[in-house]
């Protein structure tokens, strides 16, 4: 399986010259933003998808995210962790403060679902398919489901979701092995409905 | 060996080959081949889950994104951010300065001082202050006036009226304020009782326009001043009201008041004349309403220069109580004697 970078067609080496790049968007170079953000843009938003489940808020997000890192770049040190881990810090919490607005607001679940709806989705029995899977992991802790977001839905290897998160890569491991099982629980709970709604 | 005894020593055997550690590396080989089997699909339908990001809404960041550098944010954002506060504060804190700036000067030129003391006069005279903002700006109540009182409103804030009163009683007393302005004319129950309202009038109120008590109390201008506290009853108890009216109504400096009740301490009260006689029950006489068309022409501002007013005075009685209420002086000369000025006016009514 490859990694989100590789999978978007980036380059790869921007994570091998982080340090580079970083040193000249402190100093408002515009095509080491660029660089960045090609990097980093598909997986912020995928992240944010998973969390808020509509297109439109994911790439609001994502987008947002990229203002604050430029506001705030000067605060950022590079010491061996990868920019990722910052961006994720700033998209998470711009995820949380969307959920509180959204859960100020009364947002209803129709209209999740009908965010939800994509085009890569054709099959029926995909769309419930994917509504349960991320029904299954917002049940999840909050440390599992990091994880399987990190690890299924951004398609980010093991290391760097430990990098991103602080955690050793052991404790990765044993939390998305629990987060696993919770997952087939669930979605084993589910199966009866899932049968009975598809068509 | 029965085929019992082996039957059991295979039981026994595949049980120990159970629990070895090798059958548990086999169990734990199939619950890993379950565990992948269903991360790929989990990792398959994560795929399929999230949609890809519109490539408009993509261009659309990155062009924000590199406006937003283009403008200097990534420079300045730090340093904006921390300003944008200190601002607002300072801001703040020059309104809290220019508010207490005014109040400071309202304090110091008497405004605040002097809406309290409108009311404590009102009250040492019996009169209800209306509670409100103050009692200087409402209105006085209704009411029948007794027969022969002034009618016209004098506690009116603004009103354009007070500067044409203020002449208007100087008109009306213009010949009195230049004849004697000694008590010696009318009975001495009658000086004793202007007197007495004078002095009650005066001594209530604030020493901040007249002189001290005893120094002088005359009016401070040749032709439409009023003394400071004292004199005719209409405008001893009229208040000025505008700063001007005040100045006008201040003493000279170095004027005298040839008056013995001329005391000079405080305003006169905001108060009419008729409530003032009925609250005292001693006939305040009240100075006759002019015409209301000659008032309505008027300029309030303009200052009359020829003598009028003499039509007001009803008659010799009225002119002597209003001189002997009157203590009135004259800029920059001796105010003629009681007797110069008594001969005068009754020289120019003959």
């Amino acid at each position: 399986m490859t990694s989100a970078v590789d999978r978007l067609g980036v380059s790869a080496a921007c994570s091998c010259e982080e340090e580079e790049v970083i040193a000249r968007a402190k100093t408002g170079d515009a095509s080491a933003w660029t660089v960045l953000f090609d990097c980093y843009y598909p997986t912020l938003y995928r992240y944010a998808y998973a969390r808020l489940r509509l297109r439109e808020d994911a790439e609001d997000v994502a987008s947002q995210a990229f203002m604050v890192a430029l506001r705030g770049i000067h605060t950022f040190n590079y010491r061996g962790k990868p920019l990722l881990a910052w961006l994720y810090r700033v998209t998470r919490n711009l995820v949380a403060e969307h959920l509180r607005r959204r859960r100020s607001l009364g947002e209803t679940f129709d209209r999740l679902r009908a965010g939800t709806v994509s085009p890569a989705l054709a099959a029926p029995e995909d769309m419930v398919d994917a509504y349960d899977l991320l029904d299954a992991v917002s049940q999840l802790t909050k440390d599992q489901r990091e994880v399987i977001i990190l690890r299924f839905l951004v398609s980010l290897p093991t290391k760097q979701v430990a990098h991103i998160l602080g955690k050793k890569e052991e404790a990765v491991c044993s939390l998305q092995a629990r987060a696993i099982n919770a997952l087939r629980r669930q979605l084993a709970d589910h199966s009866p409905l899932l049968e009975t709604s598809s068509p | 060996m029965t085929a019992n005894e082996n039957r059991g020593r295979f039981d026994l055997l595949r049980d120990l080959l159970a629990r070895s550690p090798l059958a548990s590396r086999q169990r734990k080989a199939t619950a890993s081949e379950e565990d992948r089997a269903f991360i790929h699909w989990l990792s398959t339908a994560a795929g399929t889950v999230i949609p890809e990001p519109r490539a408009e809404s993509v261009r659309t960041g990155k062009a924000r994104l590199l406006d937003a550098l283009a403008h200097g944010e990534a420079r300045d954002g730090r340093k904006r951010l921390s300003r944008l506060p200190g601002r607002g504060v300072a801001v703040a804190l020059a309104a809290v300065v220019l508010i207490a700036a005014s109040l400071t000067a309202s304090a110091a030129s008497g405004k605040l001082d002097l809406m309290e003391d409108i009311d404590e006069v009102l009250e040492r005279l019996g009169i209800d202050p209306v509670p409100g903002p103050s009692s200087y700006q409402r209105e006085m109540p209704e009411s029948d006036p007794p027969a022969g009182a002034d009618t016209r409103d004098l506690t009116e804030p603004g009103s354009p009226e007070l500067p044409a009163l203020a002449e208007d009683g100087d008109n009306a007393l213009s010949d009195q304020q230049d004849e004697p302005t000694t008590l010696q004319g009318g009975s001495a129950e009658e000086q004793s009782t202007a007197t007495e309202q004078i002095a009650v009038s005066i001594d209530e109120t604030g020493p901040s326009i007249a002189p001290p008590r005893g120094q002088s109390g005359g009016k401070p201008s040749s032709s439409s001043s009023h003394p400071g506290g004292c004199g005719h009853q209409n405008m001893a108890i009229g208040r000025p009201e505008t700063p001007a009216a005040q100045r006008r109504l201040a003493p000279a400096q170095g004027q005298t008041s040839p008056s013995g009740t001329g005391n000079g301490e405080g305003r006169p009260p905001a108060q009419r004349p008729d409530s003032i006689g009925a609250e005292r029950g001693k006939g305040v006489p009240a100075l006759p309403a002019r015409p209301a068309d000659d008032r309505a022409n008027r300029d309030p501002f303009k200052r009359d220069s020829e003598p009028h007013g003499t039509d007001y005075l009803p008659d010799s009685e009225e002119v002597r109580r209003g001189a002997d209420a009157e203590p009135s002086g004259h800029r920059g000369q001796e105010p003629p004697t009681a007797e110069e000025g008594r001969s005068r006016v009754l020289g120019e009514r003959s």
